[in-house]
C-alpha cells in the first residue's frame, strides 16, 4: 500500500473515530450491563417480548441464561446500537448539505490528486470496518464473560451471530450513505431514522413478510432456534449494501462541489 | 492549445439548472505569470476555478489546464498532483490537526516542500497540535495557503488566498507568491477584492463579469491601453459621439480605450480649451470595466 493510500485510510479514520469510540464504548457498556444486571428471573425482563420474538415465544424461551443472553444482547442491544452507529458513521460523508454542498474540508480533500471514486470509497469502507469491529469487541466481550454468571455462550455461537447482525447492519449503512450522499443533512437524518423505523415496524408487524425484515435476520433467531444459517438473508443484505453504496460512489462522481 | 499556456479556456461555460453561472468564458494565461482574476460578487470566478480543479463539472466548452483536459477524469487527477488550490471554502474538519493534516497531504505530493512547510507554518504561527477545524478564518486562510505553497506545485489556483488576513500576513503572503514564481516558476492564477495588492504582484490581469470574459492581458498593456480624458470647453461641450464620455458643466470627461490619440484629436478640433490626458488605477479599469453590466 502506498503512502497516499495509507494516508486516505488514516484520514477516514481520524473522521469517523469520534463516532466510532462512543459508539464502541456504549456497546462494551451495554455488554457488562448485561452481567452487572443478571436477572433471578429470566421471563420477567421481556414481558412484551423482544424484536422478532413473541411474548409467548419469549416465556418459553426463557429457561436458561443463554437464551437470555442472546434476547438481550444479540435481539435487542447490538442490533440497535450497531444501527445507530451506523447512521452516525454514515453522517461523516462528503456531502453535509444541500446548500453548502460539501461537508467541511471535502473542497480540500477533492483538491487532492484522487479520485471521488478512491476517496468516497475509502470513507464507506471505512465505516464498514469499524462497524465489523465494533460488533465484534463487544460480542466477544459478552461470550467471555458468560461464565462469570455461569453461563456459557460459546465464541463459535456468536461469530455466527456476528455475523448475521454485520450483514444486517452493512444494509442499514448503505442505505444511510445513500441517503447521505443524495439528500442534506437535516433530511438524511429524519428521512433515514423515519425510513428505518417505518420498514422496520413494518416487516416485523405484518407476519407475511416478517422473513424480510433486516432486524429479525439481525437478531439470528433462525440460528439460535433452529442452528441455520439464513445465507439467502445474508447475500441479499450484503448485495444490497454494495449495491447502495455502489450508487452513492455514482452520485458523489456527478455531483458538484 | 498552446504548451505555453498554463491555463487556457475557450467558451468554457457552466449552468445550474436555468442559471448561467459562466457563459463563454475565454483565458488564456501564459506560464510563470501572476494573474488576478477580477470580477464582482457571483460574477463566476469561483466557478471557473472548481471547473479548472475538477471539482464542478463543465456543461460545454474546453479548458485546458497545464495541457491536460480539465473535463477527463483521469487528467483532471494528474492536474491535481500538479496544482495547489485555495478554495473559496476554507474549512477543515475538526477532527484533524494542523499537524495531521500536513502529514496528510505531503503524501500525496512527490516535490512536497519540508522546508517551505515549516517556514510559513512557523511565519503563520499555526499550532501543530491545534485543530484545523477550529482554527479562526485567517488562521484557516494561512492553513490553506500553507498547504498549497508546500505543495511544490506548478501552478497555484487561489480564490481570495488572503480573504480573513491581517494586513502584515497579506504582505507575507504576496511576497510569498512572488517569490514562488521567481524561484521555480510556478504560475499564479488567483482572484481577489483586494485590487491593490493584485496590482502590487499580478503581471496578467483577466476581468469577468456575468460568467463572460471581458479583459484578459497584460497589466502593463491594459493600463496603457486605459486613459481617463478630460476636456474643458468655453461653453456647452459638444458631443464628440463616445458612449464613454460623461458630461460634467463644460467639462467632459471621456474613457479612453486605446483610442485616447483619436479622442484628444477630435477634441482640438472641437477647440477644447484644455485637453488633460491621465492613466487610470486597476481599481478604476474594474470599476469601468464592470460598469457595462450593472447598468
Amino acid at each position: 500500500m502506498s503512502e497516499a493510500d495509507k494516508m486516505l485510510w488514516y484520514k477516514a479514520w481520524t473522521e469517523t473515530r469520534w463516532f466510532f469510540w462512543p459508539g464502541m464504548t456504549f456497546l462494551a457498556a451495554s455488554g457488562l450491563a448485561l452481567y452487572a444486571g443478571y436477572p433471578d428471573d429470566y421471563a420477567t425482563r421481556f414481558p412484551n417480548g423482544a424484536i422478532a420474538v413473541s411474548a409467548e415465544q419469549v416465556r418459553a424461551l426463557l429457561h436458561d441464561g443463554r437464551a437470555y443472553i442472546w434476547l438481550s444482547w444479540f435481539g435487542t442491544s447490538l442490533l440497535l446500537g450497531l444501527s445507530f452507529l451506523a447512521l452516525a458513521l454514515a453522517s461523516t460523508g462528503l456531502v453535509r448539505s444541500p446548500d453548502s454542498g460539501a461537508a467541511p474540508g471535502v473542497t480540500y480533500a477533492l483538491s487532492m490528486p484522487v479520485s471521488r471514486r478512491r476517496l468516497a470509497g475509502v470513507r464507506m469502507a471505512t465505516g464498514l470496518l469499524e462497524l465489523a469491529a465494533a460488533a465484534i469487541v463487544s460480542s466477544v466481550l459478552v461470550c467471555a464473560l458468560a461464565p462469570t454468571q455461569g453461563q456459557s455462550f460459546p465464541f463459535r455461537e456468536g461469530a455466527a451471530h456476528v455475523l448475521l447482525a454485520v450483514s444486517g447492519v452493512s444494509a442499514l449503512y448503505g442505505l444511510f450513505v445513500f441517503l447521505s450522499a443524495t439528500l442534506g443533512e437535516v433530511s438524511k437524518a429524519v428521512a433515514g431514522g423515519a425510513l428505518l423505523f417505518l420498514y422496520g415496524t413494518f416487516t416485523f408487524l405484518t407476519s407475511g413478510v416478517r422473513r424480510l425484515s433486516v432486524f429479525r435476520l439481525m437478531t439470528g433467531d433462525t440460528y439460535f432456534l433452529r442452528g441455520e444459517v439464513p445465507w439467502l438473508g445474508v447475500v441479499a443484505c450484503v448485495a444490497v449494501s454494495a449495491a447502495l453504496m455502489y450508487a452513492s460512489l455514482r452520485v458523489v462522481e456527478r455531483r458538484d462541489f | 492549445m498552446s504548451s505555453e499556456l498554463a491555463i487556457e479556456t475557450q467558451q468554457l461555460r457552466k449552468s445550474f439548472g436555468a442559471k448561467d453561472a459562466v457563459q463563454g468564458l475565454t483565458l488564456a494565461v501564459p506560464r510563470g505569470s501572476i494573474c488576478g482574476f477580477l470580477g464582482r460578487n457571483g460574477a463566476g470566478k469561483t466557478t471557473t476555478l472548481k471547473m479548472l480543479m475538477g471539482m464542478t463539472k463543465v456543461t460545454g466548452g474546453e479548458g485546458r489546464v497545464l495541457g491536460l483536459r480539465i473535463a477527463d477524469a483521469g487528467e483532471s487527477t494528474e492536474i491535481r498532483r500538479r496544482t495547489g488550490f485555495v478554495g473559496e471554502d476554507k474549512r477543515f474538519p475538526w477532527s484533524i490537526t494542523v499537524a495531521e493534516l500536513l502529514r496528510f497531504t505531503r503524501a500525496f505530493y512527490p516535490r512536497w516542500r519540508p522546508d517551505l512547510a515549516e517556514r510559513y507554518r512557523r511565519a503563520f504561527q499555526l499550532p501543530p497540535g491545534a485543530s484545523a477545524g477550529r482554527l479562526s478564518k485567517g488562521m484557516r486562510s494561512r492553513l490553506a495557503l500553507l498547504l498549497a505553497l508546500a505543495r511544490g506545485a506548478e501552478l497555484l489556483l487561489l480564490d481570495e488566498p488572503t480573504e480573513g488576513l491581517d494586513p502584515s500576513t497579506t504582505e507575507e503572503t504576496l511576497q510569498a507568491l512572488v517569490s514562488l514564481v521567481a524561484e521555480q516558476g510556478t504560475t499564479v492564477f488567483f482572484s481577489s477584492h483586494q485590487l491593490a495588492g493584485v496590482e502590487q504582484i499580478a503581471d496578467r490581469i483577466c476581468i469577468v463579469d456575468e460568467g463572460r470574459t471581458v479583459v484578459c492581458d497584460a497589466l502593463d498593456e491594459l493600463k496603457a491601453g486605459y486613459r481617463r480624458v478630460r476636456l474643458v470647453f468655453d461653453g456647452e461641450p459638444p458631443a464628440l459621439g463616445f458612449e464613454t464620455a460623461r458630461r460634467d458643466g463644460r467639462t467632459l470627461s471621456v474613457l479612453a480605450r486605446g483610442n485616447a490619440d483619436e479622442i484628444v484629436a477630435r477634441a482640438r478640433a472641437m477647440n477644447a480649451r484644455s485637453v488633460d490626458v491621465q492613466p487610470l488605477t486597476l481599481k478604476e479599469i474594474f470599476l469601468e470595466s464592470s460598469k457595462g453590466a450593472e447598468s
